[in-house]
């Protein structure tokens, strides 16, 4: 009698171990993979730039969405209370990062900055001492183009790369590029980037999707560090 | 239930392996259940008759199971999230120089974590110190064609991030740089000076962990690569002749132990040689608490505590294959205690266990693996000793210790030509096929189970059940 108990009992303790092995074999069927809770906006545009790749061998740049909430890194200096690097929402405008950054100091000369200026993720900002050389009469007339793939900012006549730590081109613009949306003209006017080189980083993008980090550019053939450099502070990237 | 008395970390390494199979499919914390789950099925689905303690120990080894695999799920997160600085501006030192296609990929230890660098030549050795500029670059993940995925490669091996150099300094060494790499390169330098080129090729895959590329193509044509890679074989080796020198004290477990670390940190701590130490350090402490220690088990505990080192091992070849053969050779000896003549087979099992691994990642694995280990491993055993023992000799001067050196330089060449032969009389290939992995699954988790003494009719069924689960998994 003992022993047929144990017989059941050794049956009815296997048996729940198969179930266990059933239910942990159905947690993984039925629950939710990550690739179905992947935001819809992240999807969506992976898919786009999949169709892109292969619909349009050419060398087209397509919008990307940005529906996805964003955060711009901005950089002030100069005179106010706590220079340093802020994180700020998207389409921030000067006087929130001077407020970030704690206020413009006594020194500081109100006048020399446009206080509602917009933005641009990346951007470095100065704000000059009073009596310093006077800029153009508005030296923060920020404007993005279209909303959409390049970000213009014009910089004033002197003194722009202290103030933007960008490079002029001739007409006194600066071209901060988005890398994930630029053309492959608009790559083209960067420092040291020719045509094939600026096809070669839209074939990157568009085979291996959007760029993280300006860094991963030196995972496109023909651009080292040293070359990098020369046009790092022209280029963004915009999720 | 026989499996808490006999292997304990079998349900749990189990239990981690299919979690960590499945991680990146399903959400992350339904992770720990699902390990949970399947620790408790391997542990009742054993039962063949109820012990003493068995409900309590089936709590602890459940409990352990939901531990680790937090802990796991824990530390993978946490290296996923990893912002790498723009830029870096450090010191560090050469940990690995290693051929990388037609690069060299040398491994550098920093404050700020581990960086891998491409060079054209291997222009660091190991142990260098430098000075560092550069920019961290993240790893590729999946590639597109093989699969293969860069970020799980070096994670396994400690490293952060990929480097692009602005600036590389040597720090000039006046002899005051001593580290395990430094001591490695010398060793490595004094064995390609003082030794025959086989005979030097061989030892210094088996002390410092380097391979040379013409032997590893040799030994992958002959189905006998895991000869040059660090593993159990070579720590044995290594082991015995130790503990004969060393005498019978109390002082004897303490000394193998820290002489078995410091030869796993010479030979460059892979992961075969780390699973090995760790597994033959957990039989020394059995000893030392006067309990026989159960291979299987030990097994499991290193392999266990090596992904909880690093997780990322579980996607290294070179863990698993370890982690497999190792697994066979265990339960072949728990077996031959209960005297089972399966170690007469034990050649074609371990050809058969690591077959599904090899063939997926490889292609095909040669048949002649099978005829030509039945001979290497006594041959290897032996001349491996021997050519240490007189290199040993030979650097330390003894007159006329080179002759017996190149009577073995002779040796490995016969055998290279009678291993070339063997090869040419079976030439065949085995290719991935489904139902050839399905069956030698179910012949390794077969022999798993026997290991530790699983009844006949719960080892079917869980080698079957296992095998269709590893498919579903790995598939």
């Amino acid at each position: 009698m003992t022993e047929l108990k144990e017989k059941y009992k050794a049956a009815l303790i296997f048996a729940a171990g198969m179930a266990c092995f059933l239910v942990a074999g159905l947690m993984v069927r039925a629950l939710p993979r990550v690739a179905d809770t992947a935001p819809a906006a992240e999807i969506r545009a992976q898919t786009e730039i999949r169709a892109e790749a292969k619909a349009e061998p050419e060398i087209q740049t397509q919008e990307l969405p940005r529906e996805a909430p964003v955060e711009w890194f901005l950089y002030i200096t100069g005179h106010v209370r706590k220079p340093g690097v802020y994180k700020l929402p998207e389409n921030s405008r000067l006087f929130q990062l001077v407020e970030a950054a704690g206020g413009l100091t006594g020194f500081a000369d109100p006048d020399a900055v446009n206080l509602a200026a917009p933005l641009a993720d990346g951007v470095h900002v100065y704000v000059p001492r009073k009596g310093e050389k006077k800029e153009q009469e508005d030296p923060w007339a920020a404007q993005a183009q279209n909303g959409q793939t390049t970000i213009v900012i014009e910089a004033p006549s002197q003194s722009s790369s202290r103030n933007y730590n960008l490079q002029n081109n001739s007409q006194n613009k600066l071209n901060v590029v988005d890398v994930n949306r630029a053309t492959a003209e608009e790559l083209a006017s960067l420092k040291g980037i020719g045509p094939s080189l600026a096809k070669r980083i839209i074939d990157y993008r568009q085979s291996h999707g959007r760029f993280k980090r300006v860094e991963d550019l030196l995972n496109v053939t023909g651009i080292g560090v040293k070359k990098l450099e020369d046009f790092r502070n022209s280029v963004t990237i915009r999720p | 239930m026989f499996i808490l008395v006999r292997a304990p970390f079998l349900p749990i390494l189990a239990a981690l392996v299919s979690m960590l199979a499945v991680y990146g499919h399903v959400l992350d914390w339904a992770l720990p259940p699902f390990a949970t789950l399947v620790s408790l099925g391997v542990v009742l689905s054993s039962f063949c008759e109820s012990r003493r303690r068995q409900w309590g120990v089936t709590a602890l080894v459940t409990s352990l199971t939901l531990l680790f695999s937090l802990w796991i799920i824990f530390s993978l997160e946490k290296s996923e999230a990893d912002v790498l600085p723009p830029f870096i501006d450090t010191t560090g030192t050469v940990t690995d120089a290693r051929p990388w296609g037609r690069m060299y990929a040398i491994s550098i230890a920093t404050p700020l974590g581990g960086f891998v660098l491409r060079e054209p030549f291997a222009a660091l050795t190991d142990g260098a110190r430098v000075s560092l500029k550069g920019a961290p670059i993240p790893f590729k993940g999946e590639q597109p064609k093989s699969g293969f995925r860069e970020d799980r490669f070096w994670r396994a091996r400690g490293m952060r991030a990929n480097l692009k150099l602005t600036e590389v300094k040597i720090i000039p060494d006046n002899g005051e740089i001593l580290n395990i790499h430094n001591y490695r390169w010398r060793l490595y330098r004094l064995i390609s000076i003082y030794t025959p080129r086989l005979t030097g090729a061989y030892l210094n895959a088996t002390w410092t962990g380097k391979r040379d590329e013409r032997l590893n193509a040799s030994h992958r044509r002959w189905g006998t690569s895991h000869l040059l890679a660090i593993s159990g074989f070579h720590v044995g080796i290594v082991m015995c002749v130790l503990s004969y020198f060393v005498g019978h004290g109390k002082k004897r477990v303490p000394i193998l132990s820290l002489a078995l670390w410091l030869y796993v940190l010479l030979a460059g701590a892979s992961a075969s040689s780390l699973r090995a130490a760790l597994m033959i350090q957990t039989a020394l402490a059995g000893k030392l608490f006067g309990r026989r220690a159960s291979l299987v088990n030990s097994v499991c505990v290193a392999a266990v505590l090596l992904l909880l080192w690093s997780p990322f091992q579980f996607w290294d070849i070179g863990w698993r294959l370890s982690v497999l053969a190792a697994l066979t050779v265990a339960a072949v000896i728990e077996r031959s205690r209960a005297r089972d003549p399966l170690w007469l087979i034990l050649s074609p099992l371990i050809w058969a266990a690591t077959f599904p691994q090899v063939a997926k990642t490889f292609g095909s694995t040669p048949l002649a693996g099978i005829l030509i280990n039945f001979a290497a491993l006594p041959f290897f055993g032996f001349a491996l000793s021997f050519a240490s023992a007189l290199a040993a000799l030979r650097m330390i001067g003894l007159p006329f210790a080179d002759l017996p050196l190149y009577a073995l330089e002779g040796a490995f060449v016969l055998w290279g030509d009678l291993a070339d032969f063997a090869a040419g009389v079976i030439p065949w290939q085995a290719e991935w096929s489904e139902w050839g992995a399905y069956t030698c699954a179910v012949l390794f988790l077969g022999v798993i189970c026997r290991s530790v003494f699983i009844p006949w009719l719960n080892t079917i069924l869980l080698a079957t059940l296992g095998a269709v689960a590893a498919f579903a998994l790995f598939g």
